[in-house]
């Protein structure tokens, strides 16, 4: 009873390796009997290294076939079997598969060989599979399958301490090595060529195991592997495969598996689950941070669902070999504890390795926690008037949005008297917003006003967390953070856009330090990105100059940097369209919201950071009386140089921190910062919209807020680096010494000095609210007249006219416009609608209803209910008009609207005064009913679709930014000196 | 150490180069304009439709009737004369005063005239009232001054506010008095109904007042507001007159008839009871919160010497200059103010069959070259030997009037008067803005109108649709 071993040397490339592996095969203390050698090399050098080795036969093969189709055209060379191969007598014939990157040990044949020699009943015997380049670490030792079907190898990635030495029964072993009985192997029909590579041989053995044969592992044989399964079966030059890539294959594999083993009966229901499975695994994968894998997901769904004839020749062939029930392998499937067990090990080690990886940071406790509950304090003291408020109304200020329903239908592009109008991307964020209350919509901003001081403190100490490690700087920046104009101001004068931009700017710069790592991170960034230019389009540019910048600076990084822009496309690209295709591409930077002129502001305030200077100017004058100066907005010299002097402590810590050690982590802040101010000076004296007569500048304050965060995070690194100064010197021995003590002392001073001044200066601009001088107040949740808001609950398309007399080229004019319900909503409001005085041609609607508002507005002989009825009008509105405005231009409107039969005057309200057209008490006249299409935004069509689109990448972007891994809790972190900058590994932190 | 020497100088050198980039920085924000784009912002103009212009006639004299339970009545009625092509009359009756109501002259907005003017004189002879009275017909408008009345003994002053549009006016009334403003129940939210005349005796908001300013204000409707002031001396009726409205108070009130005649008779008559009240004098009252210097300039029609007067208001207290030895004849009396003030003059006259007073309104200016209807009161039978005349004043510059085809010069600062036909239409243009009146006097009667301007041409109304 003679063994005669064939081995196969399948060589897909030439190479160290494949000599490595033809110089083992002569060395081994068994020689096999005959020798194939399958070139699937399409290269000359490799095909002379197998030539060099003479071998039986010569078989020279396509690159692209699988392994298992080059073992059978190897076999294919060979006479056919001259004896019956059998335990009992005769010729025992074995194949021994080999590739061109597994280099068997010497004694590896005569190993296996012994092993199969005792145990007639095995018909497969696999070696130790070692890593050739660590060659103590075992590659893979022994597969096996899960309940549910997923391959999973016994061993793989472990240090060879004979830990599985023992283990011989197994399910299946690797191909790689893999010593099959030849009469088994013709039985079973060989490797299923449609079966993907890294599974082929799980399937083989798993078939032998059904035809009634043992499969076992020798540990004793060793194979010293040097590409592995998957990257062997790659034809062409050795490329490292990407894990995707082999995620995939394996997921094919296991759809494969799926459908091949399952019952008949069972696998069009397999089949019909392909796609949706794949769908929600792609879901998951979001949500542990693998988008990677979501293309292979669904690829492998794909391949799998139309691989047309492979599933059932291959169950064809699985069932001719088999012999045996599927009971006969369940014992050698791994136990689901053992899954588990495996899983939590593997994570735990994921966790470890992060959190080893994640850069220091300084406490919370209790420098950040301290800031953090003096400005919840300060925010609960000055926004006490607002607190309990249903609403916010002044300034830019209105109800956020009728009721819950409008959340989402606002959001669709819709049709205006201009044309369509996309929904703003401002508009999704006041959703999301308003999504928080959703009960009472408008309650969630009066939540963001009372909330944004310990906002805006947490935001920024985290941001200066990521770049300091001490706890002093980051408390110091929190408090500057929340004492910085560009947030008070915009408080104040109820601009609300201008407010979530300054909240949400340290969490994108916190984001998108972590983003080249994370995906999560790069997730949150995006949106954080999307919700910053939704709140203020004239930070686009800088924000796109920092994109371009970190992508260039992070090649590596520049692939998963791009999906930055992802969120914010979504948002922009119908308005994008809409504005391009009107002509006015520069609406696109007309600010979002009700438009409603800013502050006026000045160079000097700008230079100081505030967007209105007025507000600090008032109180100023107020102490100080004759100071004044015709232009309110601009300070005498004086003023505007002691105002500097305050503001100069965080100027000059921000540069010194670059002539400090680390200073090199000032410049990205200060590059910021100065890209901040060139933005609002760029955008302070453009106009791209028009309200009531006057044009409506862009808002300054957002580009503030970046100014002002990227000096204060400079300043956050001067602080520390003066802090630390003399203690540590890079590279050099410690120089306790007077310098050292001196710039230490000069930095406290100075990061006290930048704290006190703030706090000072920004003094009348926090407290401008709870002395009442501030715009913003708290409201009811309407604009109109309560009578109106009533009426409107039973007709949300309740029209009202408000007239508002404004100053116009030194006459007077009356602005009008028809409010819908209870009034203007935030979310309703559209760019693309207060932007269409760039288009310049008066619509038709427009004519149409200057002609009602001129002949309400003076005495006239014309009949104006059916203009009335046509637009729908119930009520007009006479709003209060600007002290600018003479008492007797209004006084003539009130006149005409008393002397207006179609009219009835119902009185003085908060919002002015107020007509109902008479007629409208009841029931609308059904011509009006009718013709409220013409005039409410309308929906287009498609308008439904492409909200789908937007929400649906929205919402995998939040799939991918939430958090799922379990944090654990940092240790606090010990600050030492000699801190090294933040290191930054390639690795990804959420993999 | 040399490799941390070096990198100490970069680290300041790159400091320094912040440092001055950021200089560069700030003084290119603070001195370089930044870009500007402001959009062009369009108004649409539209002309209103043209609406119906109507003028309202207060109605006739008003008066008690006898008896027990005496009744706001109407003693005699007017006698209308409008001037206007495609007027339509109408009127108001529901008062409250017997037999009341007002006429409504309205110019339809399809007529093919563009101006309408009317007047209404009414005559009476009744143991309390007497006198001629006219007035001309005045616009409603939603805040009219009246200065004139008195509610000292014998003196009887009726606030009458005719409603003559379709919505229902709320009437706020303010009073005044030589000790400043009167306060008193029932002043404000007087109601006054669409097509209804209300007629509130000022007596009932301050009693033994000598000097009363009214101010009407009216919310909702528009209502044309008048007063009639009538005297009593001992027991014989002592005149009656109407009192048209200013329409706000103003730096400059010109009042171009003041006709003295008789001066010396009803000086004589007069004293009979005490009373002052016949004197020619001159009302005043600055409404507002500060003090009026008004510098008074009496033009004398025969081309005399202005007499010249100063007088200082102080904010709130009406004030009443008497003008005691003026010579008889036909007088302009010009207020010139630092602060706007209202103004209002009396005069009276004196004859066979007893005393009439008259209160006579500034009168509005007429601007230039525009073409102004203006009616004259009828007045046969209703006076006899009864004349009316046209006083015309220029305040800045001398102007020439065009009076239905003849001309008149009217010199800078001096009074013209002219006789004009009785019960006429009279059409007027100026090539310089002129102010106008007409007085009418008969046999023991003396009564006044002004010549108004066509209502304001209706301009384009700028619209900002949003």
């Amino acid at each position: 009873m003679q063994p005669r071993v064939t081995a196969i040397v399948v060589a897909r490339r030439g190479g160290d390796a494949l000599q490595a592996t033809l110089d083992a095969l002569a060395r081994q203390t068994r020689r096999p009997d005959l020798l194939v050698v399958v070139d699937a090399a399409s290269d000359d050098a490799a095909t002379s290294q197998l030539a060099a080795v003479n071998p039986t036969q010569f078989v020279t093969a396509g690159s692209s076939l699988p392994f298992g189709e080059l073992v059978h055209r190897g076999l294919g060379a060979l006479p056919a079997i001259d004896a019956p191969s059998s335990p009992y007598g005769g010729v025992d014939e074995w194949l021994w598969l080999l590739r061109h990157d597994t280099e068997p040990d010497a004694r590896a044949l005569e190993h296996l060989l012994a092993a199969v020699e005792i145990a007639p009943s095995v018909a497969a015997a696999g070696p130790k599979q070692l890593d050739a380049a660590q060659p103590t670490v075992i590659a893979e030792y022994g597969e096996t399958l899960t309940r549910w079907g997923a391959a999973i190898a016994i061993a793989e990635r472990e240090l060879d301490q004979a830990q599985h030495d023992r283990t011989a029964d197994v399910l299946a072993m690797g191909e790689a090595g893999l010593l099959v009985r030849r009469a088994v192997w013709n039985a079973v029909e060989g490797i299923d060529p449609a079966m993907p590579p890294v599974d082929a041989a799980l399937d083989l053995c798993v078939r032998i195991r059904l035809a009634g044969h043992r499969v076992i592992g020798v540990p004793a044989a060793r194979v010293f592997v040097h590409e592995g399964t998957a990257q062997a079966a790659r034809p062409g030059a050795s490329r490292p495969l990407s894990i995707r890539a082999l995620a995939r294959q394996r997921r094919t594999a296991q759809l494969q598996r799926r459908l091949l083993y399952a019952p008949a009966a069972a696998v069009p229901v397999h089949w019909l689950s392909l796609l949706p499975l794949a769908v929600v695994r792609s879901l998951g994968h979001l949500l542990r941070k693998r988008p990677g894998f979501v293309a292979g997901e669904l690829g492998a769904a794909f391949t799998v669902a139309f691989s047309a004839a492979a599933v059932p020749a291959a169950r064809r062939r699985l069932a001719r070999g088999r012999t045996m029930g599927w009971s006969a392998i369940d014992p050698l499937r791994m136990a689901p504890d053992e899954v588990a067990r495996r899983r939590s090990i593997a994570r735990d080690a994921e966790l470890s390795a992060r959190d080893d990886d994640r850069p220091p940071r300084p406490s919370f406790l209790p420098g950040g926690a301290l800031v953090v509950a003096l400005a919840t304090l300060l925010g609960a003291i000055m926004y006490a008037p607002l607190v309990g408020a249903p609403a916010l109304l002044g300034g830019a200020l209105a109800p956020l949005a009728p009721n819950a329903a409008a959340l989402l239908s606002a959001l669709e592009r819709s049709m205006i008297a201009s044309g369509t109008a996309a929904a703003d991307p401002f508009s999704f964020v006041l959703a999301a917003l308003g999504a928080l209350t959703p009960w009472h919509p408008s309650a969630a901003l009066v939540a963001v006003w009372v909330a944004a001081l310990p906002l805006a403190a947490l935001g920024g100490w985290w941001a200066a967390a990521s770049l300091v490690q001490r706890q002093g700087p980051a408390a110091a920046v929190a408090a500057l953070w929340v004492l910085s104009p560009s947030l008070l101001v915009p408080l104040a004068e109820g601009r609300p856009a201008a407010v979530i931009a300054h909240l949400a700017l340290p969490w994108l710069v916190v984001a998108a330090l972590r983003a080249p790592r994370s995906w999560s991170a790069t997730a949150v960034a995006g949106l954080l990105a999307a919700v910053i230019g939704a709140c203020a389009p004239s930070l686009i540019p800088a924000l796109l100059i920092a994109w371009v910048t970190g992508m260039l600076l992070r090649p590596r990084a520049a692939g998963r940097l791009l999906t930055l822009a992802v969120p914010s496309l979504a948002l922009w690209v119908p308005l994008i369209v809409d504005q391009v295709v009107r002509g006015t591409p520069l609406g696109l930077l007309a600010d979002p919201g009700i438009a409603v002129a800013p502050a006026p502001s000045s160079p000097t305030g700008l230079l100081l950071g505030w967007p209105d200077l007025e507000l600090l100017l008032g109180a100023v004058h107020a102490l100080l009386p004759g100071l004044e100066q015709a232009d309110a907005a601009a300070p005498v010299p004086t003023v505007a140089l002691a105002l500097g002097a305050l503001a100069l402590p965080v100027v000059v810590l921000g540069l010194a921190a670059l002539a400090l050690p680390h200073g090199r982590r000032a410049v990205a802040p200060l590059l910021l910062a100065a890209v901040g101010i060139v933005t609002a000076w760029a955008v302070s004296s453009l106009s791209v919209s028009v309200a009531e007569g006057a044009p409506v500048r862009v808002d300054v304050a957002p580009a503030l807020s970046l100014a002002a965060l990227g000096l204060t995070l400079a300043a956050g690194v001067g602080m520390q680096s003066l802090g630390t100064a003399g203690r540590l010197s890079v590279g050099g021995p410690v120089r306790p010494g007077a310098g050292g003590r001196a710039l230490r002392v000069s930095g406290a001073v100075l990061t006290s000095l930048a704290v006190v001044a703030s706090l000072v200066v920004a003094a009348p601009a926090l407290t401008a609210v709870l002395r009442g001088d501030a715009e913003v107040r708290a409201g009811e949740p309407r604009t109109l007249p309560a009578i109106v808001a009533a009426e409107a609950l039973n007709d949300p398309d309740l029209g009202t006219l408000v007239l508002t007399p404004v100053v116009l080229d030194a006459g007077t004019a009356v602005a009008a416009r028809i409010e819908r319900g209870a009034g203007r909503t935030l979310i309703e409001q559209r760019t693309v609608a207060n932007t269409a005085v760039l288009a310049g041609d008066d619509a038709e609607a427009a004519q149409q209803l200057a002609e009602l508002v001129a002949n309400l507005a003076a005495p006239s002989g014309l009949d104006v209910v059916p203009l009335l009825d046509e637009l729908s009008v119930s009520f007009v509105l006479l709003a209060p008009a600007d002290d600018d405005v003479p008492r007797s231009a209004r006084d003539q409107v009130v006149a005409a609207l008393d002397g207006t039969t179609a009219l009835v005057p119902v009185g003085d309200a908060d919002a002015g005064r107020l007509w109902r057209v008479s007629g409208t008490e009841s029931v609308e006249s059904e011509t009006a009913r009718a013709s409220t299409d013409e005039t409410t935004p309308t929906t287009v069509a498609g308008a439904r679709t492409v909200l789908a689109v937007q929400l649906g990448i929205l919402l995998l972007t939040v799939l991918l930014a939430v958090p799922t891994s379990i944090r654990s809790r940092r240790r606090d972190h010990v600050v030492t000196d000699d801190e090294p900058a933040a290191t930054f590994e390639p690795g990804d932190d959420d993999e | 150490m040399s490799d941390s020497v070096l990198a100490k100088g970069g680290r300041l050198g790159l400091a320094l180069a912040a440092t001055v980039a950021a200089v560069a920085l700030g003084a290119g924000v603070q001195f370089i304009p930044p870009p500007t784009s402001s959009p062009t912002i369009s108004s649409i103009d539209v002309v209103p439709e043209r609406t119906d212009q109507s003028l309202v006639c207060g109605g006739g004299a008003l008066g008690l009737t006898r008896g027990a339970d005496p009744e706001l009545t109407v003693l005699a009625a007017p006698q209308r004369r409008s001037a206007g092509t495609g007027l339509v009359e109408a009127s108001i009756s529901e008062s409250d005063a017997l037999q009341g109501g007002a006429a409504i002259v309205t110019l339809p907005r399809e007529a093919p005239a563009e101006t309408l003017a009317a007047v209404e004189s009414t005559s009476v002879d009744s143991p309390e009232v007497r006198g001629l009275s006219v007035a001309e017909c005045i616009a409603p408008s939603r805040s009219s001054w009246l200065v004139g009345g008195s509610t000292e003994v014998g003196r009887t002053t009726w606030i009458v506010l005719s409603n003559a549009g379709a919505v229902d006016a709320t009437v706020n009334l303010q009073v005044w008095g030589d000790t400043g403003e009167v306060d008193a129940p029932g002043l404000t939210g007087i109601i006054v109904a669409a097509g209804t005349q209300r007629i509130v005796p000022l007596a009932g908001f301050t009693v033994d007042q000598a000097s009363t300013v009214v101010a009407v204000e009216s919310t909702g409707g528009s209502v044309a507001a008048t007063l009639q002031h009538s005297v009593v001396r001992g027991l014989d009726p002592g005149g009656v007159t109407i009192v048209t409205p200013q329409n706000a108070p103003a730096e400059r009130l010109v009042i171009p008839a003041l006709p003295v005649i008789n001066g010396e008779l009803v000086l004589e008559r007069s004293s009979s009871d005490g009373g002052t009240d016949a004197l020619t004098a001159v009302r005043m009252l600055a409404p507002g919160d500060t003090s009026a210097q008004v510098t008074l300039t009496l033009v004398p029609q025969s081309g005399g010497e202005p007499l010249a007067l100063t007088a200082t208001l102080e904010p709130g207290v009406v004030f009443d200059l008497p003008f005691t030895e003026l010579a008889d004849g036909d007088y302009s009396l010009v207020l010139d103010a630092t602060a706007p003030i209202v103004a209002g003059a009396r005069t009276s006259t004196a004859g066979a069959t007893g005393l009439d007073v008259e209160w006579f309104s500034p009168a509005p200016e007429l601007p230039a070259a525009v073409d102004v209807l203006a009616a004259t009161a009828p007045l046969a039978g209703v006076v006899s030997s009864g004349s009316a005349r046209l006083h015309l004043f220029a305040p800045d510059g001398p102007a020439v009037v065009d009076l239905d085809g003849s001309s008149i010069d009217v010199p800078a600062r001096a009074s013209v008067v002219v006789t004009v036909a009785a019960n006429a239409a009279l059409r007027l243009t100026s090539d310089a803005p002129v102010h106008a009146s007409l007085s009418y006097r008969g046999d023991s009667a003396l009564a006044g109108s002004r010549v108004l301007p066509p209502a304001a041409e209706r301009g384009a109304v700028r619209v900002l649709p949003e």
